[in-house]
């Protein structure tokens, strides 16, 4: 980690440097895209490939996460098209692993409630509004180092993620509605 | 920047309850990734790329061992 940080200070980040500095924001986004589980490995090699093929990230306008969450966005919808029929069911083996660390039980049930509709609702989605809501509403990238890092106006990304959060809200009542009760609620109604 | 909106996070006009939940999400990796094993598969898949890349090899040392697998 340390030698990434003082490499990213420096100036160039090549594959490895941006491995082991952003592989966890890269593995969440590609999962939170709707990529599976049993794919994110591969998946994972060719984002970074490509990033060493580009010859790594070159500072910029653009901040290594967003430009990453470009060539992960393009390998996301490469690979959906492959993937029609599994993509946008809920990988709720993630789920549960996800939400599986919290020892107190009841906590992890309501995590792992909590998480599964969030993913739902992203699941909702297309690719590019959710890659937009993904980056702003949980990575808390700003609007303008995501357009930076995706190539677009600024301007697109402002009226994309205002699409993105009204899809997201109209998709989570839907959601939320049909699972209203906590789950320690539903077994105390039996 | 002038434009940019405020997060639902930070929206208190948003359900208190979607805004603990995006908390929730923001909080908890989505993934369970080796990222040793990602790493160590990463440098193996660049150092195969590397020959081509650097079109070293000798024209009379083809990869045939390679090739014949």
């Amino acid at each position: 980690m340390g030698t990434a940080a003082e490499a990213e200070t420096s100036g160039t980040l090549d594959a490895e440097a941006l491995f082991r500095a952003h592989a966890p924001f890269v593995a969440g986004f590609l999962m939170r895209l709707g990529v599976r589980q049993s794919d994110l490995d591969d998946l994972m090699q060719e984002v970074f490939m490509v990033a060493h093929r580009r010859g790594g990230f070159v500072p910029g306008p653009a901040r290594p996460t967003t430009w990453l969450a470009r060539i992960a966005i393009r390998i996301a919808m490469a690979h959906r098209r492959t993937r029609t029929r599994q993509w946008g069911e809920l990988d709720e083996e993630a789920v549960a692993a996800a939400s599986g660390s919290d020892p107190n039980p009841q906590a992890q049930a309501e995590t792992t409630e909590s998480l599964s509709i969030v993913q739902q609702a992203l699941e909702s989605l297309d690719v590019e509004r959710r890659a937009l809501f993904v980056l702003f509403e949980i990575e808390e990238e700003s609007c303008d180092e995501i357009a930076a890092g995706l190539g677009i106006p600024v301007g697109t990304v402002y009226s994309r993620l205002h699409a993105a959060r009204r899809d997201f809200q109209k998709a989570y009542s839907r959601l939320s509605g049909r699972v209203q009760a906590p789950a320690h609620q539903v077994g105390a109604m039996r | 920047m002038n434009g940019e909106p405020t997060r639902l996070v930070d929206d208190e006009s948003v359900r208190d309850e979607l805004r603990d939940r995006l908390t929730r999400e923001a909080a908890t990796p989505p993934y369970t990734y080796d990222l040793e094993k990602g790493l160590r598969r990463l440098r193996a898949a660049i150092a195969a790329e590397s020959p081509e890349e650097g079109r070293e090899s000798p024209p009379s040392e083809p990869p045939a061992g390679v090739a014949s697998r």
